[in-house]
């Protein structure tokens, strides 16, 4: 049972103090010692793996002039062979040998960014991140967890990010596209589309024999990341863009209605499956946003007027958003506020 | 384990910890409203109220705080009438929501320009929002409301810390050549700025039997879902200028304010433990993000080079998986 149904049933019976400690007990809402337990087993195992992986990277960021060249590389190629060999030892699904992957994941990063700092190989960041990403890619491949693909997703994203985002005019890609006449917002579209597609894949995967590679958060997480994307693309195409100043009003209209396009299919699928509401919110406050942009900068709010409007714009259509989400979580029987302990951890 | 309510009281009557007369009627709740929902709908209350205040700002022109004083409180009077009518929080709970936030503006500026107009002290500004939060919690009847309010007391209480300690125009600290702070003085700014949060949590997971049972559930759930937030975030607000490289970076040096953000990544932690004790799914995502936003933080910080970070990391790293290992190893049959 869930705290707020246990919140109503003190409240309606005036539960005492005991009972209620009690009910707490006997419904499994507050974790028992074994459940306390393998929350700090699992707890103490990630940070672990994290700050090791952190630590690699502060290393290689820190340049240590003191250390060889060779004493470097050699160091954090023994810890990457360490991993792998921990992962061999142990193999997932084990604990160990998820965690052991996970860890030669960040490695292989951090390796390669040393490469790239000793041997000055001209590499922009991006490449680094993108050559990261499939050096890697075996590691999130047999680490058979969410935990893997998310960080594998998080370098990808971060090498998109610095592709799209910090491609410059000095660039030897930009040059190419500039050549297409690809303006920034429709860049943006590329992460948007590359993590759509990801998380398709993964749900698509959730429901075959690889599902324990595809939690509903990793899907969650991707359809997240894709939406900021187009959110911020349709934002900049709606605004005229700030990247270039030619006149770029089909492309930027082109962007909008693929993104709507995008949008309106997700809506028809999640509407047909019933499964989640998470990617209609998602839907909603993406379009939420643009629109109101989209009011903005149409009524440059030179007057009291158009504060006025949109306050009621943003009020009346997250009113509606409320309403509407609330109604299909009560009638697809969504419950995911709240979860059993032994899953939250 | 049981899972009805029916079979709860059934239970609950057997060992005689429920009056027999009580009614057996299947108490069975509508599902409550997800986690994403309920961020969403108050980020857009937020954004819709400063609009609000700018409209109302522009409408009534208060130009002293005597008609700011009047104003906010008739806006947050509204909204707490609005939030009364509509109990569900369907149709004008948003609306009473940027009402409120509206409010809240008005009677920080009116309180700010009547007290510490002179001064121009952020401390004290922030000392009369976290007065205003924590009244609010109490008085507005909406659970959303009610752990904004949670959450912005924090951080007005950090803010408060940061600005009363750290950042004051006047202190000689962020001047060149000043005295870095000790390890002392970090490790007391800090546990004075996030230790009453933590405590203030840990009591309300510790005697939740005791609030429930006192009918206070209504006040006291909601903002313990603030107070999570505000371990997890909100220890980012209290971070003085001092350890940013990209604010005063000239005046940047060593010191151990850099130890700070690994100090909020293990409020993060907290966080999440105390949302794994509430069974908060979507809390406990938040603390993992923010406890991987400090991390980034830490690689930042100004105050230790990246040497002394590396091996800090590394270091702790292989205690907490040597702890994990050992508590594994005691717990396998």
């Amino acid at each position: 049972m869930k705290r707020p149904a246990l919140d109503d049933l003190a409240r309606d019976y005036r539960f005492g103090e005991e009972a209620i400690a009690l009910a707490l007990d006997l419904t499994g809402a507050r974790p028992d010692r074994a459940a306390w337990r393998t929350f700090a087993i699992r707890l103490m195992n990630a940070t672990g793996i994290a700050a090791v992986g952190a630590g690699a990277i502060f290393f290689v960021a820190a340049n240590w002039q003191h250390f060889g060249i060779l004493g470097r590389l050699g160091l954090l190629q023994a810890a990457l062979l360490a991993s792998a060999g921990v992962a061999w030892w142990r193999p997932p699904p084990h604990m160990i040998g998820r965690s052991a992957l996970v860890l030669a994941l960040l490695l292989t990063g951090a390796l390669l960014a040393l490469f790239g700092l000793t041997y000055q190989t001209g590499a922009d960041v991006y490449e680094l991140f993108l050559a990261w990403a499939a050096l890697g890619l075996p590691f999130a491949l047999a680490g058979r967890s969410g935990a893997a693909w998310a960080t594998w997703w998080i370098v990808v994203n971060v090498a998109l990010a610095l592709f799209c985002g910090w491609l410059g005019p000095g660039d030897f890609m930009w040059g190419w596209l500039d050549r297409w006449g690809v303006g920034k917002p429709a860049m943006l579209l590329l992460p948007f589309a590359v993590n759509l597609a990801g998380a398709a894949l993964f749900l698509y995967l959730a429901h075959t024999p690889l599902a324990e590679h595809a939690p509903r958060w990793l899907v969650r997480m991707l359809v997240t990341i894709a939406f900021l994307y187009g959110t911020v693309a349709s934002i900049t195409a709606v605004t005229g863009g700030w990247w270039r100043e030619a006149d770029m009003t089909g492309q930027n209209t082109v962007i909008v209605v693929l993104f709507a396009a995008a949008s309106i299919a997700i809506a028809v699928i999640t509407l047909r499956a019933k499964r989640d509401v998470f990617p209609m919110a998602l839907i909603i406050a993406s379009w939420i946003a643009v629109s109101t942009v989209l009011i903005i900068s149409g009524l440059k709010l030179r007057d009291i007027g158009g504060f006025f409007l949109v306050a009621m714009w943003i009020i009346g259509t997250s009113t509606g958003a409320g309403i509407l989400l609330m109604k299909w979580v009560r009638e697809w029987r969504i419950d995911d506020d709240e979860q059993v302990p032994e899953a939250a951890a | 384990m049981i899972a009805t309510a029916a079979e709860l009281l059934d239970e609950l009557r057997a060992r005689g910890l429920v009056p027999d007369g009580a009614p057996a009627a299947a108490v069975e709740r509508a599902a409550g409203r997800p986690w994403y929902i309920g961020l969403m709908l108050g980020a857009a209350g937020w954004v819709a109220g400063v609009f609000l205040l700018v409209f109302v700002m522009l409408l009534f022109r208060p130009d002293s705080s005597a008609s700011a004083f009047f104003i906010g409180p008739v806006l947050l009077a509204a909204a707490w009438g609005l939030f009364r009518v509509d109990r569900e929080g369907a149709f004008v709970s948003q609306l009473a929501l940027a009402l409120s936030i509206a409010g809240q503006f008005a009677v920080v500026f009116a309180l700010g320009e009547t007290f510490f107009k002179s001064s121009h002290s952020i401390a004290g500004l922030a000392f009369i929002a976290l007065l205003l939060q924590v009244a609010l919690i109490a008085v507005m009847p909406n659970r959303l409301h009610r752990t904004m309010s949670a959450l912005f007391a924090c951080v007005a209480w950090a803010l408060l810390v940061r600005y009363g300690v750290w950042d004051q125009s006047e202190t000689p600290y962020g001047r060149p050549g000043a005295m870095a702070p000790s390890l002392g003085y970090a490790l007391l700014g800090w546990a004075l700025s996030w230790l009453p949060v933590a405590g203030l949590l840990w009591l309300a997971i510790l005697r939740e039997p005791a609030w429930m049972a006192g009918g206070r559930q209504a006040i006291v759930r909601p903002a313990t879902v603030g107070l999570v937030v505000a371990l997890a975030v909100g220890t980012l607000l209290s971070q003085p200028f001092e350890s940013f490289t990209w604010l005063h970076s000239s005046n940047a040096r060593q010191g151990w304010l850099a130890i700070w953000p690994l100090l909020s990544a293990l409020a993060a932690l907290g966080g999440l433990a105390a949302a794994f004790a509430l069974g908060h799914r979507g809390l406990t995502a938040t603390c993992v993000v923010a406890a991987l936003m400090h991390a980034s933080h830490f690689y930042y910080a100004m105050g230790a080079s990246l040497l002394l970070k590396s091996a800090t990391m590394i270091v702790l790293g292989a205690l907490l998986l040597s702890a994990a290992h050992y508590l594994r190893q005691r717990t396998s049959p």
